[in-house]
């Protein structure tokens, strides 16, 4: 029992190894668009390009 | 019964709709041939999500009463086969993913509504990438795998309309119906060497598609000339109260009336021509933009507004993506997605910071702002399509992309289909040649509403070349 107990954590680890890595660089490429976006300057009165229709 | 020639499968709408009419064969004939290439070559390309052969048969018989009756409609006997993210009564659609394989609607999208209308007929559903992509990086990030391109089977066939190019290119379909958000119509079509439209943002409704972002998500044609493009824009395009982003306008195909191309200045970047593109197709590239220059336009050199295009374009996808399939992420479907980034890139999507997403939309409205300025001084802008050839279906999708040295000059290749899909406007992707045995094209994007122009300028183009008419062969 112990040695399932201690064998499931480590499949488990290797099935999602490959998402972590595909986690961690999303989460860099997100990071790296922020960044980018942030260097715009946006005048204070600049509207989202929304259309409601009432 | 009359023999249906193989000539028939890389023939375009108008050459089709004469041999109809002089009864060389008939819409039976043209759409059985059709539904046997479909059915025989494209799950050998991962093309085919599924086949409509007994409704289209049933279609092609009535095209064929009304042709005996003298009754004449735009497309009709036409075959044809849409990406599997157009809703199509009581058949599967499952928007390329393995979760929605069961998905069924109760109603045609609006555009198989109007092709309907017009006569054509729908013989089968397309492979695509599934979600119509966001953060995936891998061609096999799909239901049906990675869809081959028919020039190279060891190619992928473009993204994420990738079985509606592979179709076109393949001969399985006189044109096919696609979607963009951001490069899904003009990457294929480049790829696979054909030609392909994405209308300005607003223009074909998208009633009954999937949708990956609201504000991005266009509908257009990818056929084998501009000329087909035309035609089917002219049946597709239209007002529809139920797709709240329909710009409430038509269109009619008038390339008659089109500027004539010394009135026309199309924006440029040299350095993208001479050092961007595979140093393989520079030959091609060139020739291309030689061609353009004998038709008499005036090319000036630009440079494009100074934005983030490609993370404001990814923010605002992610954002409108992750709230669309917000359920699908919770629930944990997601996970049966083919692709670890694609699933990746929606889960971490979830956490999205609100203010993010507005700035990127924020920046938009500068970007449009921008766009609208510099159409003052150009009519169309000019880029190569894709800088490489379509990759290896074994490695990453955006392999090949880096140049070793860079050029010192950024040019305007590498935003523009993100700058023209934030901004709504159309553009036109035409084949001008081939570089180791791969199509190579070049787009034309034009400030809204001007398809026509965009069209003109393609029939010109492939008038002086003949890349559109080149075609795999098969068997």
């Amino acid at each position: 029992m112990a040695q399932m107990l201690a064998a499931a954590p480590a499949v488990s680890a290797a099935q999602t190894a490959p998402q972590t890595d595909a986690a961690k660089l999303a989460r860099e490429q997100f990071d790296k668009n922020s960044q980018a976006m942030a260097s715009v300057k946006i005048p204070i009165a600049t509207e989202p390009p929304f259309h409601f229709k009432a | 019964m009359a023999t249906v020639s193989d000539d028939v499968f890389f023939a375009g709408i108008a050459d089709l709709t004469r041999r109809l009419h002089e009864k060389e064969f008939s819409a039976v004939e043209l759409t059985r041939a059709f539904c046997e290439r479909l059915e025989r070559l494209g799950p050998r390309h991962n093309a085919l999500a599924l086949s409509l052969r007994p409704q289209a048969i049933r279609q092609a018989h009535d095209a064929d009463d009304e042709l005996k009756r003298g009754r004449y409609r735009p497309l009709q006997g036409i075959p044809y086969a849409v990406k599997d993210l157009f809703a199509v009564r009581g058949h599967p659609t499952t928007w390329g993913a393995k979760p929605y394989a069961g998905q069924v609607f109760d109603e045609d999208a609006r555009v198989v509504q109007r092709l309907d209308k017009s006569g054509a007929i729908l013989i089968g559903k397309l492979a695509m990438i599934a979600l119509a992509g966001g953060g995936y990086k891998s061609a096999a990030a799909s239901l049906t795998g990675p869809c081959l391109n028919p020039w190279d089977r060891t190619r992928w066939a473009g993204g994420s309309s990738s079985g509606s190019g592979a179709a076109t290119a393949a001969g399985l379909a006189t044109f096919t119906l696609g979607t963009e958000t951001n490069g899904s119509i003009v990457t294929p079509s480049a790829f696979c060497g054909v030609t392909g439209l994405r209308p300005t943002y607003g223009l074909v409704s998208r009633h009954g598609v999937m949708a990956a972002s609201w504000t991005m998500d266009k509908v257009g044609p990818i056929c084998r000339s501009a000329e087909d493009c035309g035609l089917v824009l002219q049946v597709i395009a239209g007002s529809d109260s139920e797709d709240p982003g329909s710009a409430g306008r038509g269109f009619s195909y008038t390339p008659q009336f089109a500027r004539k191309p010394q009135d026309l200045t199309v924006g440029y970047a040299p350095v993208d021509f001479a050092e961007w593109v595979d140093p393989a197709a520079r030959p091609a590239f060139q020739a291309a933009l030689e061609a353009v220059k004998s038709t008499g336009v005036k090319l000036k050199e630009i440079d494009l507004p100074d934005f983030p295009y490609g993370p404001v374009a990814d923010t605002i996808s992610r954002g409108d993506r992750v709230s669309i399939f917000e359920d699908f992420v919770r629930s944990g479907k997601v996970d049966e997605l083919a692709d670890p980034a694609q699933i990746a890139w929606l889960k971490e999507s979830m956490d999205l910071p609100a203010r993010e997403y507005l700035r990127a939309q924020r920046i938009r409205t500068l970007i449009q702002e921008e766009f609208r300025a510099l159409f003052v001084d150009v009519d169309m802008i000019l880029a190569p399509s894709r800088i490489d050839v379509a990759p290896k279906i074994s490695g990453p999708i955006d392999a090949g992309s880096r140049r070793d040295p860079e050029p010192k000059s950024p040019g305007i290749h590498g935003r523009l289909v993100s700058a023209g899909n934030l901004a709504g406007l159309p553009a036109i992707s035409l084949p001008c040649g081939f570089a180791n045995n791969l199509p190579v094209a070049i787009s034309f994007v034009g400030h809204p509403w001007t398809e026509n122009h965009l069209l003109g300028m393609g029939r010109l183009f492939q008038s002086q070349t003949d890349w559109h008419r080149r075609h795999p062969e098969l068997g």
